[in-house]
């Protein structure tokens, strides 16, 4: 790198002196400066190319940008300079690279000229029309068209006979390169000019030297009609997908979830505006001139992205601006924390609030006596294998007085008694940081903005249920602003783009494996391992996971800084050193193959404060951006955005992106680009347990359908809250459908509502219908701690619990102690308030330790909300785990309230204990 | 990505040296963990007493210095960073100003005149061993490009703090709000 660093310097300096002229003299600074013309690839090695263009009078000399392909960013390649011919050196080989050109005059730059593309391929010969044609000139050509197809964002051209392994090259060959060649051509809206013999009948037509020259030259060199970045090309929509038109909401979408109705609810960012609708500003005070925002409210809309109806559904409680939120197990949202000070950000709400999706009238409730312990401001929250929501860090300001801001450290759980538990607080955390529920229950919580590489772990159960913190490894990359997401059914974790610590915009992707990481940092390995780089650095992008399994990467913004289109040498704007950085195409990565592919163009940018989120229909909403905008955009006020001190200013704060964009992926066509035929559900249950085999009915899905499930969206800051896409293991097929089984663990699936997918042998997938996930057991993650000896007599034990939802118990369940007796218990259940034996089971074949299980003769029906004791003799010795029930363990549907003991064994417990006795239940 | 910002970097001190060749300063190239190879160049700068200094020659060169950016108008991270740094002397304690230095750069050197720094250091207790500095913009611009990839220009940005040990080269860097904790760690790491 350095060698080639030191040629390019080299190279530039040696042009510069020849051609050095003294700038003309400009005594009045141009307001506007002519953009240069007829830029021109004049010629390429396999590591430079030359450049030219027609000059433009009475300027100071010109600026070179290069990029990687035709959609940007478009980065400087050359300062000023004042030749009209430029070598760009230091280039890698097979390569194809535009270039635009702008001229400056007195610190303004011009437009951009037209694109112009080179590529860095040498070819074995020139000019020799004789010369035998070899199979080598041919892949050389190749080479060079699939680098131009890549400034196309155009896949990579697959040939009818590959490899040629010295074949004779027949005229085929050369009219197919030709077609791939113009494709790209086309897109790059450079004019295909007419080819010699430009008829190449096949099997007639002798292919010479002149052919492949032709083919040389034009795959080498070629100026564009337009001055770019262009991200439209014609491709068939089953390699890149398309995207609907956009569509105006009312307002920005920063927080944006999907509803188990199929509606979409979303808020902004509420600033306080005067009657003429202008944003009104802070007068006094260290944030004087920024937009004033509003507190105690919220402007909310519910949209069916389908029949775009709309309806307001306003908080009147709380600026849930930079709130956390999740779905609760019943579909209801939960919100924590937002936005509490007019005058500054920074100052987190208190509040947790609760839409009710099933309450048209009153969505909306928050419970004043629930307040979290501190402010919110940038909280994420996650919800745990229990069914509770865990809401982690954010910002709060105690003292009102702008700047002083602190971070939250404590984590708290809402838990089934509908209280705030507070857990056991890291020595540090990171804004918004990006946090999972992993194969074992415990929580990872990955790097993200505002934090350290370091990667921790969290486990909920430890700590007499408080938790407990500790390092899990450090990522290769600090991806601050960058976006993450769960795949391979919750088993591994991504980390893709952001920033460095330079303000760079990074590609780079990373994973760490969930099941293996553990013992990877047991043995101080490092558990993150990079993946193939995006195409584009990206900072807010947003990754959503599709019911294939694969990751759509959209938005985000790709010139160095944080939030920039367009980045400056200094905060007086100027010239830009970075334009084009409006990241318009997502990537999909499929993570068989951990290659990117980059999908058809959006129309807006969707920069900071953008979304995305699966919809039912398997379709992607992408929305919102500004507030503020982009560095590099035009302001409200008609200005560009260029320096950064001025963001919470109304010309930068008021920009607004109102408008939702639908994409269709890949797998929703045909190999044609026509709309596939898909799958549909025809019949299914709306709730199943962990485990639980169930029916499907489902037509059009083939003899190889695949089940997926994928959790309702949240998301907002470049993150999907609980994200997580299962597919269930291969159905059995039946008649008019199938048989397939829920994941057996809650820490896979979380209870909760999901969207359910049917994809057939090619990957198209259903509409999705909704479908429940309720735990099947109590304790499905714990494990007694101690033992405590019985004291010579016999004890009747257990755990008080109810569920949400009706249902039925199957089976009594108990934990046994090694030192307990085998043999001759008996597991019951009771009615808590009448005392009454409801049913029981004795328990057979029992082993010397651990869970043991029996089913009830049958099954017994329970109400919701009536409470019942599980309950089992002890002869001897119990397992138990002390002081884990002073509040109740959630286990949703599924809550324990509290243990209880009595002796002898048979008689119902009734003396209270926090300690976790171990009896449990199987629920269904 | 990466290399087209070298290569820039390259460009701008070659045309530099020979367009405005007066203008030359002094560069010394470091290698940092996480971000490669840098150039600091030793701008003349103003700290909050008023004083003239040499940013590598006599705050960085031969020491252990942890190195943050900021701005005095700045109310959101900056005023963390703020408050943990002035915790942080107070961990340091005797090494504060012997063995350990802390820099604090504005990036917006046009409103930051060393009478802002001082009076922003007040909140903040700045005590001897905790420099704050400012410069001219063009000479700011050159300083702040390899810390902070941008020029001068405060408002939203990544708040990175870098540590180092000069002396032997040992260079580490995030970006985030750290508790003084976190940056002593640091520094034993660089010390080490």
């Amino acid at each position: 790198m350095k060698t080639q660093i030191f040629r390019f310097a080299i190279g530039i300096a040696l042009i510069i002196t020849a051609l050095y002229k003294p700038p003309a003299v400009q005594s009045v600074k141009p307001l506007f400066v002519d953009a240069p013309t007829n830029l021109t690839v004049t010629g390429t090695t396999n590591t430079t190319i030359t450049l030219s263009w027609t000059p433009v009078p009475g300027i100071n000399g010109y600026w070179l940008e290069r990029a990687e392909s035709m959609s940007g960013p478009f980065l400087q390649a050359g300062n000023a300079f004042f030749n009209t011919v430029i070598t760009d050196f230091g280039l890698d080989p097979h390569r194809a690279y535009v270039y635009r050109l702008r001229a400056v005059a007195s610190g303004n730059a011009s437009p951009p000229s037209n694109m112009a593309v080179g590529t860095t391929v040498t070819f074995e010969f020139n000019q020799v029309q004789s010369q035998p044609i070899r199979a080598q000139h041919l892949d050389d050509v190749r080479t060079a068209i699939n680098a131009v197809r890549h400034a196309a964002n155009l896949p990579a051209a697959v040939w009818a006979r590959d490899p040629l392994n010295n074949l004779v090259i027949r005229a085929s060959d050369v009219q197919e390169a030709r077609n791939r060649l113009n494709e790209a051509l086309t897109v790059l809206q450079i004019p295909v000019l007419a080819y010699q013999d430009p008829i190449l009948n096949i099997g007639i037509t002798p292919i010479r030297a002149a052919h492949l020259e032709q083919l040389q030259l034009r795959s080498t060199r070629g100026s564009s009609n337009s001055s770019g970045p262009l991200y439209s090309n014609n491709l068939s929509k089953a390699i890149v997908g398309e995207f609907a038109a956009p569509v105006y909401l009312p307002l920005v979408t920063v927080h944006l979830s999907v509803l188990p109705n199929r509606k979409v609810l979303f808020w902004g960012r509420d600033l306080v505006k005067d009657a003429n609708d202008n944003i009104v500003t802070v007068t006094t005070g260290a944030t004087a001139g920024n937009a004033k925002q509003v507190t105690g409210h919220s402007d909310a809309w519910l949209w069916d992205p389908v029949t775009d109806a709309r309806q307001q559904v306003n908080n009147l409680t709380t600026n849930l601006f930079c709130s956390g939120h999740s779905f609760l197990p019943d579909g209801r949202l939960i919100v924590t924390g937002g936005h509490g000070h007019s005058d500054f950000d920074g100052a987190g709400e208190k509040h947790i609030n609760i839409f009710d999706f099933t309450n048209n009238s009153n969505p909306w409730s928050r419970d004043p006596n629930q307040d979290m312990n501190l402010g919110r401001w940038y909280p994420y929250n996650v919800t745990l294998s229990s069914g509770e929501p865990m809401v982690i860090s954010g910002h709060y300001n105690e003292t009102g007085i702008a700047g002083e801001q602190e971070t939250n450290l404590i984590p708290q759980v809402v838990t089934a008694a509908g209280t705030l538990k507070n857990l056991s607080q890291p020595a540090s955390i990171s804004n918004y940081p990006f946090i999972y529920v992993m194969p074992d229950g415990k929580v990872l919580q990955a790097q993200s903005g505002f934090g350290s590489q370091e990667s921790r772990l969290f486990d909920p159960r430890a700590t007499q249920a408080r938790g407990s913190w500790s390092n899990f490894g450090t990522m290769q990359s600090p991806h601050a602003f960058g976006t993450s997401v769960l795949y391979d059914s919750g088993r591994k974790a991504l980390v893709v783009g952001g920033l460095d610590n330079s303000q760079q915009t990074l590609t780079a992707a990373e994973y760490i494996n969930l099941l293996t990481a553990q013992s990877q940092v047991n043995q101080n390995q490092q558990p993150w391992t990079s993946t193939d780089s995006m195409r584009f650095g990206r900072v807010y992008p947003t990754a959503t996971i599709l019911p294939d399994g694969k990751v759509l990467v959209t938005g985000g913004v790709g010139c160095q800084g944080i939030n920039n289109i367009e980045s400056y040498a200094s905060a007086a704007g100027g010239i830009p050193i970075c334009s084009g950085g409006q990241v318009l195409n997502p990537e999909l990565w499929d993570p068989h193959t951990g290659e990117w592919t980059i999908m058809a163009p959006h129309t807006e940018i969707r920069a900071y404060h953008s979304v995305a989120a699966l919809l039912p229909d398997a379709r992607v909403v992408i929305s919102g951006g500004g507030l503020p905008g982009a560095i590099g955009e035009i302001g409200i006020e008609g200005e560009k955005i260029t320096n950064p001190f001025e963001l919470l200013e109304p010309n930068s704060i008021g920009v607004a992106h109102k408008t939702a964009e639908i994409f269709s992926p890949p797998y929703l066509f045909d190999p044609n680009g026509n709309l596939a035929a898909r799958p549909s559900i025809t019949s299914w249950p709306s709730s199943v347990t962990n485990g639980e085999t169930f029916p499907v009915g489902a037509s059009g899905a083939g003899s190889q359908p695949r089940v997926s499930l994928v959790r309702l969206p949240s998301v907002t800051h470049a993150f999907n809250q609980d994200q997580r896409q299962i597919t269930l293991d291969p159905p059995l097929l039946a008649s008019g459908g199938f048989w397939v089984t829920a994941p057996n663990s809650p820490n896979q699936c979380p209870p909760g509502i999901y969207m359910m997918f049917v994809l057939n042998s090619t990957g198209v997938p259903s509409i999705a219908q909704f479908i429940t996930i309720k735990n099947s057991v109590l304790l499905p993650n714990d494990i007694p701690e101690t033992n405590a000896i019985g004291g010579g007599q016999t004890w009747e034990q257990g755990i008080e619990f109810s569920s949400a939802v009706p249902g039925q118990i199957t089976h009594v369940r108990f934990y046994k102690a090694a030192a307990e007796p085998t043999g001759g218990h008996v597991g019951r259940i009771w009615n808590s308030e009448t005392r009454e034996l409801l049913a029981w089971a004795a328990f057979v074949n029992e082993t010397a330790e651990g869970w043991q299980e029996a089913q009830l003769p049958t099954p017994l029906p329970i109400a919701a909300g009536v409470k019942y004791k599980v309950t089992y003799n002890v002869s001897n010795v119990v397992a138990k785990t002390f002081n884990v029930l002073d509040y109740p363990i959630l286990s949703w549907p599924l809550t324990g309230w509290g243990s209880s003991f009595s002796t002898p064994a048979g008689s119902f417990p009734s003396t209270g204990s926090t300690s976790n006795l171990f009896a449990d239940v199987r629920f269904k | 990505m990466r290399r087209s910002l070298l290569v820039s970097i390259a460009v701008v001190i070659l045309t530099c040296g020979l367009v405005h060749a007066q203008e030359r300063v002094q560069v010394v190239e470091v290698n940092i963990t996480g971000i490669g190879k840098i150039k600091i160049p030793d701008v003349e700068l103003r700290d909050h007493e008023g004083r003239k200094v040499h940013f590598y020659s006599d705050l960085i060169k031969n020491k252990v210095v942890v190195l943050n950016f900021f701005y005095t108008s700045c109310v959101y991270t900056c005023t963390m960073q703020g408050r943990t740094f002035s915790k942080l002397q107070a961990l340091l304690g005797e090494r504060l100003g012997k063995s350990v230095f802390l820099i604090s750069v504005t990036t917006d050197p046009v409103n930051d005149n060393p009478s802002k720094l001082k009076a922003w250091g007040k909140r903040y207790n700045v005590q001897s061993g905790w420099t704050l500095v400012t410069g001219e913009q063009a000479e700011m611009n050159k300083l702040l490009a390899p810390f902070t990839g941008n020029g001068a220009g405060g408002g939203m940005h990544l708040p990175v703090t870098f540590v180092a040990n000069t002396s032997t080269g040992r260079w580490t860097s995030a970006a985030g709000i750290f508790t003084p904790e976190d940056l002593l760690k640091a520094v034993e790491f660089v010390t080490r």
